[in-house]
């Protein structure tokens, strides 16, 4: 066991999905809330603005330059959010700022010795670096991805309704299907999930030098952003064979 | 829990009572080996050894208490509040104020000297009370902790099994037996 201190993303999931009871020892809810507040509660301010700078946009675009009506705008816009764009943005922008630092954190740990420590101390580092990680960024990821379409359909609300916004908002809450609302929180949920892991994966599976600290956060964004699309694939397909 | 450790290390058998002792190494890939291989081999006799390092063996990214409480936390899963009232008497034995402890706690590992990190590797040791310690014998220089901390080294290595590894013995003081893998038992 103490042989094995390298991970590829493929070996991870498996040990992952094995280690989540170790959910139930403080250390590693410890190492979840810090997970949750950096990944999550630190994010809220640029994925606001990203938001409104999206509902924004799309609402100018189809409004303004294209003489769609208000209420055609408002009503795409919300589709397109919650169906596509918030999973996809707010993954973007979990893999450009946590999954980047979490990659390096880990091989910054690989190349001082520490995973090393780690295992001679008795505990493996999956449970108690990548199950907390994982964890935390996929519910970090679900929040934040509805809290992206929330933010942008409101925007888009104001860009249009001005005045009337709340107007605008019950016309649209009157046309909008509300089972999108769980979907579009377990698409945001996967794809957490899988840049995490990639992340993981790429702060572990180098070897202990530091110059393999870059790299790793390197390869984690690369990685990071072809999973997200993986993952937004696997929905479309999902959805079409449901 | 038995005192007599049986200890695999590189195709020998170290048989171990209760005591401490130094098995000479000849350079720094051998001793990381042969720890490997003497806490792999502990693993898997279910004995919860415990690891110390020459440099304390800390994670940089927690606190100080958090480096200390966690692989007692994490192995033996103990509550905090139980942690919390083994770690205060330790404490007390570094013959330090209690503010002044208390603010030590709270700070970043990264932070620390050399010397502090030998001090919390060593509370690590005290709190998790393990039958056997796999230690680098680096750790066990002359100068590596001031007076009131031997008193809190010689109350965590005072039972169990001390087997330091590595190129240099320890300085007398510490009262290590050497051992070398062809002389395979011990006998006190």
């Amino acid at each position: 066991m103490l042989k094995r201190l390298r991970y590829g993303a493929p070996h991870l999931l498996p040990e992952f999905l094995a280690a989540l009871p170790a959910l139930r020892r403080w250390p590693v809810r410890r190492v979840l809330a810090k997970q949750l507040y950096f990944s999550g509660i630190e994010s809220l301010g640029m994925v606001a603005l990203i938001a409104m700078a999206v509902g924004g946009i799309i609402v100018g675009q189809l409004h303004f330059q294209f003489g769609q009506s208000g209420q055609g705008a408002l009503k795409l816009l919300a589709s397109i959010t919650l169906s596509e764009l918030a999973p996809l943005v707010t993954g973007f922008l979990l893999v450009a700022r946590s999954c980047s630092a979490m990659a390096s954190e880990l091989a910054t740990m690989q190349a001082g010795g520490e995973i090393r420590n780690l295992y001679r101390m008795g505990v493996p580092p999956v449970p108690y670096l990548v199950v907390p990680r994982v964890i935390g960024m996929s519910i970090s990821a679900a929040a934040l991805t509805i809290y992206f379409a929330l933010i942008a359909i409101l925007t888009g609300a104001l860009a249009v309704g001005g005045m009337n916004t709340n107007i605008e908002l019950e016309a649209l809450l009157d046309g909008l299907t509300l089972a999108i609302l769980p979907i579009c929180m377990i698409k945001g949920m996967a794809m957490g999930c899988a840049i995490s892991l990639v992340a993981c994966a790429q702060g572990l599976s180098g070897p202990p030098l530091t110059t393999e600290i870059p790299r790793a956060a390197s390869r984690a964004v690369l990685r990071g952003t072809i999973a997200l699309f993986g993952v937004d694939l696997l929905f479309v397909l999902m959805a079409r064979l449901i | 829990m038995s005192s007599v450790m049986t200890l695999s290390i590189a195709d020998a058998t170290l048989i171990l009572p209760a005591g401490r002792y130094w098995l000479s190494t000849w350079d720094a890939a051998m001793t990381q080996r042969w720890i490997d291989m003497a806490l792999d081999s502990a693993m898997q006799q279910n004995l919860n050894p415990a690891w110390l390092a020459a440099d304390g063996g800390l994670l940089a990214n927690l606190r100080v208490w958090e480096n200390i409480a966690f692989p007692a936390g994490f192995v033996s899963d103990w509550p905090l509040a139980l942690l919390e009232s083994r770690l205060v008497p330790l404490l007390r034995l570094l013959k330090i104020d209690e503010s002044e402890w208390k603010r030590w706690l709270g700070r970043p590992a990264v932070q620390l000297e050399q010397r502090e990190r030998r001090l919390l590797g060593m509370l690590r040791v005290a709190l998790q009370r393990p039958a056997l310690l796999v230690a680098e014998a680096g750790f066990f220089t002359e100068e590596s902790l001031p007076s009131p901390s031997l008193d809190l080294c010689n109350a965590a290595l005072a039972d169990g099994v001390v087997l330091a590894i590595g190129p240099v013995a320890p300085p007398p003081g510490w009262q290590f037996a050497e051992i070398g893998l062809e002389r395979k038992e011990v006998q006190t």
